[in-house]
């Protein structure tokens, strides 16, 4: 007789397994990472009797985790893709807000600045509007200073985040390396039904990684997840893992780099790696960060160079030459500031770089190396193509760079390899200020004054005045006056001398005069570029006319300079002359702003592409409580079913027992 | 097969979908209380690029009608002086005139200088006209310096320079927003504005000289001449003209005196009124600048000239006459400067009105790239608003769902 009491029992043993997966999946259902858990049944060998195969019931095959492991692969890269834009965003709108607000902009800063420069060429002796004209030049400075150290604070947030996230990285991937090994023991004790919980935990860890950075996967033969980051430097293998950590590789600059290690030794990984909330910070550090302050630099120091150069040339309230507004680009700190070295240099080489030239700059980074083989330096462009290649020029040399600086080899000899970072316009819009501290100090007027004698009876008259450099003797020799004081006498309408008034003797005598257009006198009698200084007259002179020309002592209600300064607002100074102050700011705002609206949209995209993959995973592998539901009352019905087949096997056998 | 649709996807679709109406509602309300559609630069770069241009614009066009208006006031203080100096001028002209009539005696001619010389003071303190800041307006960038003081000899010292204050009123256009006192009164040529004639003060005939007047320019050579006449042996007055380099224009025998007509050498002609005798001299030169405080006091030292006999009338004449045409010269001078004044007020009003319609048309278009159209955003946000709503409600009913609830 069939034992049909053991086939209900195999019935219940198998139906209560099913009632167990079920609630394990629904217990589950928060879990993150979670896969569904299916019950597989098998039926039991027939046994044959009288030439028929009779059943005996049904066992439990396995219990698997529905799961896929291309969807899974799949979702884990949209989540590294995803997460790298999303840390890309976080940062770049948060520049973006800083350029963009008005409150912390630059531009009006830069327009207020300009506007009392003209208010006070309306009224030049007025010691108010020269007070308001400093005043602005300060809210200037501090606007930049502000934004400069927003950005910086950016960039400081930035580096500690990297620390944070390397080390959940090293973190994680130690755990990895743990799934592995407790997975491998159940992989090669059992019979190959899988550990589905820890896989899935496993699943999830990876996961988690592929979050903080862009990771690929392979899976080894024993069941095994090797990990490797950037271009296949591994950071999981079989049951060993390694750690990420951050390091600074320019002594000095806040700027961390990511290095791949195994405890002792770091491989720097910076330029591999891409994906993952580490790669989006790493590519919003050089594609917004770096630029932004390279670029508010350079817009800040040919701001305060221009102007500067401009107001050297004048003449302030006290009749003295004028002086520095902003302060020095080529202070001895700011000097050294733009050369880092290395933090494993191991030659002595102290540099400094000067700025010739602020309309020659880019707003980028380079790279110097030495190499000792060929005893020359490389200086690299940000894109690693070759800047320049020069034999190294010793300790008091220089390499003059046609992008507007000069590299100073102050002191000290290189070893091979010895590397630099040169930052030419980076700390610019940090470390501007304003040098001038009493108003009487602003140089509204020009040192040069001419004037006509009333006996002139010819029609000549003096177009312009040129002054382009007040360190010449004719300036500095005695205060106050030009040495030596020229005068101009006509000696015909197409002739004149020039006459040291202070000796009365010729200087210089018939020099050629062309009536009724710009001459140079000075330039014409081989005395100006050297004087400094020029007057272009012009018209038709009469024999006898005198021009004198003077140090403008008292000219109090000029305001030919700050008409010059003000020009340069409209001046296209910066980079190589194709942008004005304002233009270079507002180029740099919706740069910014086109590079965040950029990273938004993608990162919107990206969100939908991951979502539609969490979806096409949750519908392999989610849990749905209804189909648990219905499971719990069928596997409920199947299990009841099966005690009653006992029960009815239990009642015939008492029926038997009954007969007897 | 029925897609399998998991508990958690269903919860998240959900609140995803309450998560992005949300933020949809939070941005148009702030578009709404902030006014405009650009938040932050990202929302549109390109927008935020032309704004800041057309702020530029606004901002450098604002700062251009400030300046005009700075320039307005300077003129038009420099104009009300001006005039005052008209005025001034064309009473000390009157008074010339009624002075050289030849019946007043000295005692009339007295009074009159006496008034001609507070004139003279008047004309010193306009000149020396100070703007509301203590600055003086004629003395060109020497600002803080009294320009025009009376020195022991009666005469006028200028402490000021040849100085010009300009003010951008457009980005290429820069008006002179004053003058100096040099080109306002020192800088006046005399005589007729060529030349200047003048009789010897020691002349004993009643020769009075006409202005000489440059007929032909390219043979002029620039030259000063002196007129000598003597007498010919037989009682005739002859003359001789002498250049300064030139030296003497005629051989013997020298033209002999013809009153009235016009005598033309080297380009320029004059004529002599009146008998001039022997040994008189005039000169004919050309004219070179002279101050209007020294041209006031050449005619107050013609007034106190006696003119008693009809010899002392012409030199009288002669002095008034010369003293009359530096005059003129002088107030056609302001009259040059007041209709150059003039023309920059028409400059600067100008200007002005071009900038501010280029504000307002600026202002037009910045409004058009940053200002939120309110209809469209009010019905964005009951759009946003709805579809917020219709998600909390499907949200809400979705997870009353289950299974759970029936077994």
């Amino acid at each position: 007789m069939v034992d049909f009491t053991s086939i209900g029992l195999t019935g219940l043993l198998a139906n209560s397994t099913s009632l167990a997966t079920t609630s394990h999946n629904i217990v589950n259902l928060d879990k993150e990472g979670y896969s569904r858990q299916l019950t597989g049944l098998g039926t039991n060998a027939p046994v044959k009797l009288g030439g028929s195969f009779v059943g005996q019931g049904v066992h439990v095959d396995s219990i698997t985790r529905a799961s896929n492991r291309y969807v899974v692969e799949q979702l884990r890269k949209d989540i590294s893709s995803y997460s790298s834009l999303e840390a890309f965003s976080e940062y770049s709108v948060r520049i973006d807000r800083l350029l963009g607000d008005e409150s912390t902009a630059i531009a009006p800063s830069i327009q207020s600045f300009f506007d009392s420069l003209q208010d006070l060429a309306s009224d030049p002796s007025s010691v108010p509007n020269r007070q308001v004209l400093l005043s602005n030049g300060e809210a200037l400075v501090n606007r930049f200073n502000a934004v400069y150290n927003q950005v910086y604070q950016a960039n400081e947030t930035l580096n500690t985040e990297l620390e944070t996230v390397t080390s959940k990285v090293t973190q994680l991937a130690g755990s990895i390396a743990s799934y592995n090994k407790s997975i491998q023991s159940y992989f090669s004790n059992s019979t190959g039904s899988q550990p589905n919980d820890l896989m899935d935990q496993r699943d999830q860890a990876v996961r988690e990684l592929s979050e903080l950075v862009g990771i690929d996967l392979t899976v080894q033969e024993n069941g095994s997840y090797s990990i490797f980051v950037g271009s296949g430097q591994a950071l999981v293998i079989d049951q060993v893992s390694y750690g990420l950590e951050t390091g600074a590789t320019l002594s000095g600059l806040s700027r961390d780099e990511i290095f791949l290690t195994d405890g002792n030794t770091g491989q720097n990984i910076t330029g591999l790696i891409s994906g993952g909330r580490i790669g989006g910070l790493l590519s919003v550090r050089s594609e917004v960060i770096d630029p932004v302050l390279n670029e508010l630099g350079r817009i800040a120091m040919t701001i305060s160079e221009t102007i500067n150069d401009q107001h050297e040339l004048g003449m302030d309230l006290d009749s003295q030459l004028g002086g520095l507004f902003f302060s020095d680009i080529n202070g001895a700190i700011e000097q050294t500031s733009r050369a880092i070295p290395a933090t494993d240099n191991t030659g002595t080489v102290q540099l400094s770089v000067t700025i010739d030239d602020v309309g020659s700059l880019q707003a980028t980074s380079y790279r110097l190396k030495y190499d000792v083989v060929t005893g020359t330096y490389t200086l690299f462009n940000r894109d690693n193509t070759v800047h320049a290649n020069f034999a190294d020029p010793g300790a008091g040399g220089t390499f003059v760079s046609p992008d507007g600086f000069t590299i100073n080899f102050d002191s000290g000899a290189p070893i091979d390899g010895d590397t630099f970072e040169i930052f030419p316009t980076r700390f610019g819009a940090g470390s501007i200020d304003v040098e001038i501290n009493d108003v009487r100090r602003i140089a509204a007027a020009l040192p040069i004054t001419t004037s006509i004698p009333a006996t002139n009876i010819g029609k000549g008259f003096v177009e312009d005045i040129v002054v382009d450099d007040t360190t010449t003797a004719d300036f500095t020799t005695t205060q106050f006056t030009l040495t030596p004081p020229y005068e101009v006498q006509f000696t015909s309408a197409t002739t004149y001398d020039v006459i040291d008034t202070s000796t009365s003797a010729t200087v210089v005598a018939s020099v050629a005069f062309t009536p009724s257009q710009s001459n140079g006198l000075l330039e014409q009698a081989g005395l100006y570029p050297a004087t400094g200084y020029d007057v272009i007259y012009n018209g038709v002179p009469s024999v006898g006319d005198i021009v004198q020309i003077q140090y403008n002592a008292g000219g109090v209600a000029d305001n030919r300079n700050l008409l010059r300064i003000s020009a340069l607002s409209e001046q296209k100074t910066i980079a190589t002359g194709t942008a004005t102050f304002q233009a270079a700011y507002a180029q740099l705002v919706s740069g910014v702003g086109t590079r965040t609206k950029d990273a938004e949209l993608s990162q919107e995209a990206a969100e939908s592409i991951m979502n539609q993959s969490q979806a096409q995973w949750e519908t392999i592998s989610g849990v749905s409580l209804d189909e648990e539901a219905a499971n719990l009352i069928r596997f409920q019905q199947a299990y009841q079913a099966s005690a009653r087949v006992i029960q009815v096997s239990s009642e015939l056998f008492d029926s038997i027992l009954q007969s007897l | 097969m029925a897609i399998r649709i998991s508990t958690t996807q269903l919860f998240n679709q959900g609140s995803t979908a309450l998560l992005n109406n949300q933020a949809g509602v939070s941005q148009t309300q702030l578009q709404l209380s902030k006014g405009t559609r650009i938040l932050k630069p990202s929302d549109d770069p390109v927008g935020t690029a032309l704004k800041m241009d057309l702020q530029k614009q606004i901002d450098v066009a604002k700062q251009f009608v400030d300046n005009s208006e700075r320039a307005n006031t300077r003129l038009e203080i420099e104009e009300t002086s001006l005039q005052n100096v008209t005025n001034i001028l064309q009473r000390i002209r009157e008074l010339t005139l009624q002075a050289s009539n030849a019946t007043l005696n000295a005692t009339d001619r007295q009074s009159i200088s006496i008034e001609i010389q507070s004139r003279f003071e008047e004309l010193v303190g306009v000149a020396n006209t100070q703007l509301a800041s203590g600055e003086y307006l004629f003395a060109g960038f020497r600002s803080n310096v009294k320009p025009f003081t009376v020195n022991g000899t009666g005469s006028v010292d200028y402490a000021g320079d040849q100085g010009k204050l300009f003010i951008n009123v457009n980005s290429s256009v820069q008006v002179q927003s004053g003058n100096n006192g040099h080109e306002v009164f020192m800088d006046i040529k005399t005589g007729n504005g060529s030349f200047v004639t003048t009789g010897n003060g020691n002349n004993l005939g009643t020769g009075v000289i006409s202005a000489a007047v440059l007929n032909d320019p390219t043979v002029y050579t620039g030259d000063s001449y002196t007129v000598d006449f003597s007498d010919d042996g037989s009682g005739n007055i002859q003359y001789q003209i002498t250049g300064a380099n030139s030296g003497p224009l005629y051989t013997a025998p020298l033209p002999l005196f013809d009153e009235g007509a016009a005598v033309t050498m080297d380009g320029v002609s004059y004529s002599i009124s009146g008998y001039p005798a022997a040994g008189d001299s005039f000169t004919i030169e050309p004219s070179f600048s002279q101050d209007v405080f020294t041209t006031i006091n050449q005619i107050t030292h013609a007034l106190s000239l006696p003119n008693s006999s009809s010899e002392l009338q012409a030199t009288f004449l002669n002095a008034i006459n010369l003293g009359m045409q530096n005059l003129d010269q002088a107030m056609n001078k302001i009259d040059e400067v007041r209709s150059s004044v003039g023309s920059r007020l028409n400059v600067v009003d100008s200007e002005s009105e071009i900038n501010a319609s280029l504000i307002v048309e600026a202002e037009s278009s910045l409004s058009l790239v940053q200002d939120l159209d309110y209809a469209e955003a009010i019905t964005e946000l009951n759009k946003r608003t709805l579809a917020l709503q219709a998600a909390q409600q499907s949200f809400a009913q979705v997870q009353n769902l289950s299974l759970f609830e029936f077994i």
